[in-house]
Order: C-alpha cells, then sequence, then structure tokens
C-alpha cells in the first residue's frame, strides 16, 4: 500500500503502453495521467475508503485506463495484452464493494463506459439488448419510456453500469418477484483472455450442455469480459401496493417470510428489519411497539392480483402475531431507496462496511443471534444492524452493516478483519453462502474455498487456467491465484 | 475553507449516485465524476497529493460535476467546493 505521494512522484505510464493502446482506441481514450489513474485505483469496497482516507492507494495505480468504443476495441486490446503480458481489470462504474476492481500489480483498467448503447427493445418479447457500460439508472429510465422496466434494481442502480451487475451476479430489490441477474440474461457477447469473441445468443431456454452464459455471469472479470447483454424485461406494473407490519420479534418474521414465499407468493419487496434497524424507520410512528420490528413487503403487477397476494400475505403474518402499521416507513424506503448510507461515517473515521450472506429458514434466527453476538463481543462499541431482503421458498439474504468507531489505523483495519472472518466463518458453518449478491472480489478470497470445497475451488481455478492461461484477466480475484507481483491489499497494518 | 472541506470529505467517500445524470452522449471519465474530483481535492488540501499540472486540469474539469450536482440528494455544490480548494495557495 504506497502513499499517494510516492505513487505520484513514480515514473508514469510508459509511453510504448500507450502508443500501442491508443493505436486500438484512440489517443483521446488512452488516460495516463496521475489523477485518471488514481480514480481507477479504487471501487467502493471499504478498505479501499479506508487506505484512501489516509492518502493511501489501495493496491497500486493502474498502469493507464483504456476506454474502448465497440467490442471489437475490447478485443483488439486484449489480444494485445494477453499478447504482451500486461494484466487487465475490467472497470465498470466501481461501485463493487468487495475489491474487485482494485489493480494489484501492472494492470491497465479497461474502463467500458464507452459501450453504452441501448441497442434494442424487442417489445413482443418483452427483451432489452443493452451494452456493457451503460448506466444502470439511464438503462431502467430508457426501457420505462417504452412502458417497461428492467426489474433490476440495486440500490446502487445510478452508480453501476448494466455489465457490473451481470460481472458480479448482482440483485436487485425486487428480486424476489422479478429475480436476480443471472435469471434475467437470456443472452450476452463477452470477449475472452486471447481476445477471442463468444455470443450467448438470446433464447429463452436451451439445453446444450452447460450454460456458458453463467460462465460469464458473475465471473467478475476473470474469465472474460462482458460487452453487451440481452436481458428479459417486464411491463411496468399496474400498481404497487406496500404492506408495512410489525411483528413481535424477528423469529416471527422471518417465519411470516417463509410462510409467504411457500405459499408462492412473490412481493417484489421483502425487507424484514432487526430491532437495531427498525428503530430509526419508525421515528413517525408514534404507537409503535417498543421491542417489535419493522417489515416492509410490496406486491406488484396486475391491481387485483398484487391486492389479493397482499391480503394472503397479510393473513399469513396477521396468524404470527404481526400488525399493520402506517405507510411512512415504507414511503421514506421508497424515497431513498437509492442512496448509500456510509458517506458520514467514512468521513468520520468509522470503519464501516457490510456484509450480506445467505441462509436457509431453518439456520436464520440463530445465524443472526450468532453473529450479532460474534461482533458485540469482538467490538462491544461496534454498531450491528441486519435486515432480510432477497427472499426464497429456502432462504433468504442476511444483509448486515457492523460500524467500529474511530480509532487508530492499524487497530480498525486489524478488528474489521476480525470481522469479516467471524461473519464469513460462521455463514460456512451454517451452511449459507458467503455473498448473497455483492459478489467475491479481493476480500472474500480467503473464504473462497470453504464455500466451494477444495474440489470446487480446484475445478474454478482450472477453468481459469484453461480460459486465461497467461493470468491476465483481473488476477488475483474471487480467491484465484495472483500474478507474483501482486501487491498486498488486506492485512497491512 | 472549512465548509467546502467538509462537503469534499463526504462527497469523496459518496459512490456517485449522481452519476447517472451526465447524459450517455458524453462518456464518463472516471476521474471527472464528483467523488473522484473531491477525493482530488481533498487530497490536494491535505498535501498528500502534490499540484503538478495534471492534479490543477483535473480540478477544472468540472462539467460532470456540475451536470449532476441538481441530482445531488445531499444538496452538495461540488464544483464550487473543488473550486475553492483549487484556487488556494499550495505551496510549501
Ligand atoms: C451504496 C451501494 C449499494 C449497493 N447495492 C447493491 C444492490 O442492491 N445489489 C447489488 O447486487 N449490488 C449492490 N452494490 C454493489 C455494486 O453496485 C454492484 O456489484 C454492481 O453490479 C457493480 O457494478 P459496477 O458497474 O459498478 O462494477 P465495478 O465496480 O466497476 O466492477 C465490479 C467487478 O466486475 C468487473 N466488471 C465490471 N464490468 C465488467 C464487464 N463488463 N465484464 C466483466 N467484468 C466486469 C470488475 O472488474 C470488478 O471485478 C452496491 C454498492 C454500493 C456502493
Ligand atoms: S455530488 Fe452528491 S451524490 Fe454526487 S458523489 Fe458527491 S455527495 Fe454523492
Amino acid at each position: 500500500m504506497l502513499p499517494m505521494l510516492a505513487a505520484q512522484a513514480a515514473p508514469g505510464a510508459d509511453q510504448a503502453l500507450v502508443s500501442a493502446l491508443a493505436g486500438m482506441v484512440g489517443a483521446g481514450n488512452v488516460l495516463a495521467d496521475f489523477p485518471d489513474r488514481l480514480a481507477a485505483s479504487r471501487d467502493r469496497a471499504p478498505i479501499a475508503t479506508f487506505a484512501f482516507r489516509d492518502g493511501l492507494v489501495p493496491g497500486v495505480l493502474p498502469r493507464a485506463v483504456v476506454r474502448p468504443g465497440s467490442r471489437e476495441e475490447v478485443a483488439r486490446v486484449l489480444a494485445w495484452a494477453n499478447a504482451n503480458d500486461v494484466p487487465v481489470i475490467p472497470y465498470g462504474a466501481g461501485s463493487g464493494v468487495l475489491g474487485g476492481a482494485i489493480p494489484l500489480g501492472g494492470e491497465i483498467a479497461l474502463d467500458l463506459k464507452r459501450l453504452n448503447r441501448l441497442v434494442a427493445i424487442n417489445a413482443t418479447d418483452g427483451l432489452a439488448t443493452v451494452e456493457a457500460g451503460m448506466n444502470g439508472g439511464r438503462f431502467e429510465a430508457a426501457v420505462e419510456a417504452e412502458g417497461f422496466t428492467c426489474g433490476h434494481l440495486p440500490q446502487s442502480l445510478h452508480m453501476s453500469t448494466v455489465g457490473g451487475w451481470l460481472a458480479c451476479r448482482g440483485a436487485g430489490q425486487n428480486s424476489t418477484r422479478y429475480g436476480k441477474i443471472e435469471d434475467m440474461v437470456v443472452g450476452l457477447c463477452a470477449v475472452l483472455a486471447d481476445g477471442t469473441e463468444v455470443e450467448v445468443r438470446p433464447a429463452a431456454r436451451r439445453s446444450t450442455g452447460p450454460s456458458l452464459r453463467d460462465v460469464f455471469v458473475g465471473c467478475e472479470g476473470t474469465l472474460g469480459v462482458i460487452t453487451e447483454a440481452t436481458l428479459r424485461i417486464w411491463k411496468r406494473p399496474e400498481a404497487e401496493l406496500p404492506l408495512v407490519l410489525s411483528f413481535p420479534d424477528i423469529a416471527a418474521g422471518l417465519e411470516a417470510g417463509r410462510r409467504i414465499l411457500q405459499a408462492e407468493l412473490r412481493p417484489s419487496v421483502f425487507r424484514l428489519y432487526d430491532e437495531t434497524e427498525t428503530v430509526p424507520r419508525v421515528k413517525e410512528l408514534a404507537d409503535f411497539g417498543k421491542g417489535r420490528v419493522l417489515a416492509i413487503l410490496v406486491f406488484s403487477g396486475i391491481e387485483r392480483l398484487a391486492a389479493l397476494e397482499r391480503d394472503l400475505a397479510g393473513e399469513i403474518a396477521a396468524a404470527l402475531g404481526a400488525r399493520a402499521e402506517g405507510d411512512a416507513p415504507y414511503r421514506h424506503w421508497l424515497a431513498h431507496r437509492f442512496e448509500s448510507y456510509s458517506p458520514p461515517w467514512q468521513a468520520s473515521g468509522h470503519f464501516m462496511d457490510t456484509c450480506e450472506v445467505t441462509g436457509a429458514w431453518s439456520a436464520l434466527v440463530e445465524m443472526y443471534s450468532r453473529m450479532r453476538e460474534a461482533i458485540l463481543d469482538l467490538c462491544p462499541a461496534a454498531h450491528f444492524g441486519a435486515h432480510w431482503s432477497h427472499a426464497y421458498p429456502e432462504g433468504a439474504c442476511q444483509y448486515m452493516t457492523v460500524r467500529l468507531p474511530p480509532m487508530p489505523r492499524a487497530e480498525g483495519l486489524a478488528l474489521h478483519a476480525r470481522a469479516w472472518d467471524l461473519l464469513q466463518t460462521l455463514t460456512v458453518v451454517m451452511g449459507g453462502s458467503i455473498a448473497h449478491h455483492h459478489g467475491a472480489g479481493l476480500l472474500r478470497g480467503p473464504w473462497m474455498a470453504a464455500e466451494l470445497g477444495a474440489g470446487g475451488a480446484a475445478m474454478l481455478q482450472r477453468i481459469k487456467d484453461a480460459l486465461d492461461p497467461g493470468n491476465i484477466l483481473n488476477p488475483g480475484k474471487l480467491g484465484l491465484r495472483p500474478r507474483a507481483s501482486a501487491a498486498r491489499v488486506m492485512g497491512e497494518g | 475553507m472549512a465548509e467546502p472541506i467538509a462537503a469534499l470529505r463526504f462527497c469523496a467517500w459518496c459512490p456517485n449516485l449522481c452519476r447517472s445524470a451526465w447524459p450517455e452522449s458524453g462518456a464518463q471519465r472516471e476521474a471527472a465524476t464528483p467523488s473522484a474530483l473531491s477525493a482530488l481535492a481533498l487530497m490536494l488540501a491535505e498535501k498528500r497529493v502534490r499540484p503538478d499540472a495534471s492534479v490543477s486540469a483535473a480540478l477544472g474539469d468540472t462539467a460532470m460535476a456540475e451536470a449532476c450536482r441538481p441530482a445531488c440528494p445531499y444538496g452538495y455544490d461540488i464544483p464550487a467546493a473543488v473550486a475553492a480548494v483549487a484556487g488556494a495557495d499550495h505551496a510549501g
């Protein structure tokens, strides 16, 4: 981890590399000045923020930022990089929170935001084809203008790219109804490390061996660069009907979630908050019972159907002690659903991070209490809050916020690392998945073998070695082998 | 200078949630996003980067931050905060 002053003073990008790349994408699209390289040296992983706010580069500066304007240019850059042993990191909008876009040694950043066209909307088949670098918010606005929604509405909608959604195998806030990104991708185009172009033609389904699409969805740039996607889109819902409830405790709320999902009801939004996260959300509700926890559900689609689903869900919840509450928490959530809560905390020196995992319904209550206890044992002054969203018939995502108070850097980093270890290890012990929708990036590398099993992790490495024998595509991420020159980002004092 | 610095310190750690206000017709340059500009200006103010020509040029390119200003839900005027730092004397 280098001080920014030292990184700035180091020799800049070498001219041979800049000229070679300029020949492929145009001189104006190779950015080699310090500010451009600095901006592409971080993503929104809190470990990167902790470094930046102390004037440190999280890993290294990329050698240059390269901005291809077409799939052919991506292919040309990759073929050249492969032949010249230059590692490459695809860069969308840098909103990833696991350090997936952080350069570790000698990389160029392949900024995909010039690939930003909505290629086509096929209203009959309900499909939209879009280039990978298009901003998510602008994509949704464009399909909305045609009477559709893309259905993938992450909190980071306006700060991420469509390609980043696929690359990180993300989930939007309406995933319980519309599915996660992997349920929406019906076709894509990608480029392999050696410049080979691959097209998975859009088709509602196919039965022709393992899904090539899934080699790319979730690969975080390690197996290929996604240049275009064809996504399922939906008619904008006629109605969106909220159901705001309080439950006596989280066990009752989770049980209601299980019964609602297993009754085949599909709320577009399902959010259950623990007591810590409930309190600030119910300030305006004078008679919200002390100790009760908040749930926000939304049912959407054809109004009559949505109303029926809402009423059925309400009945299931009432049998578990739920009370109907006023709409204020829903309206507040709706108004702020695409914002970020962390800037004031990071600005004031806190060590704030979030960790989302998947748990089975049968495990979630215990998973929550063990994790909460573990974090508060580790640091009694920490803030620990959780909510459950993205529900399935089998389980749900548990999304936790851990905030350590300001303290000396080395101490904060050590506690932060220990907190991650506790949460990820407990997840595996309790049969869950270490990542629900943020991906693995750099930070989750140490737990990938536990997640995939020794055989699974070895298989992923063999797939990587076969597709990218030179290890040029985003090396060292997803728990895959780093290059020898990789900088150490985690665990420094 | 306290007020601009406070704005920059917030914006530098904000994930650019205003960035969709910039039209797709203009390619987004990461260093010109409000958050990247804020981080650079903050680092300059804290003397963690040197005021060289590339830094001055980057801090002078506030077109994207200007386009994004109305979309900032926190109400910050980042171009003004950046200008306040860029115009200060960083010698010594
Ligand atoms: C405040 C906040 C809220 C968030 N909320 C959500 C949420 O609700 N749901 C959710 O799923 N995520 C969420 N995220 C995480 C993040 O926004 C997503 O992972 C997003 O999909 C990343 O997109 P990006 O364009 O910013 O990717 P980047 O951060 O630029 O890249 C992420 C990774 O994907 C790779 N990559 C990027 N583009 C491509 C491509 N075209 N081809 C191959 N590899 C590529 C990069 O190399 C990197 O490894 C949130 C993040 C923040 C900061
Ligand atoms: S201008 Fe506002 S919304 Fe945009 S990055 Fe800065 S603080 Fe965030």
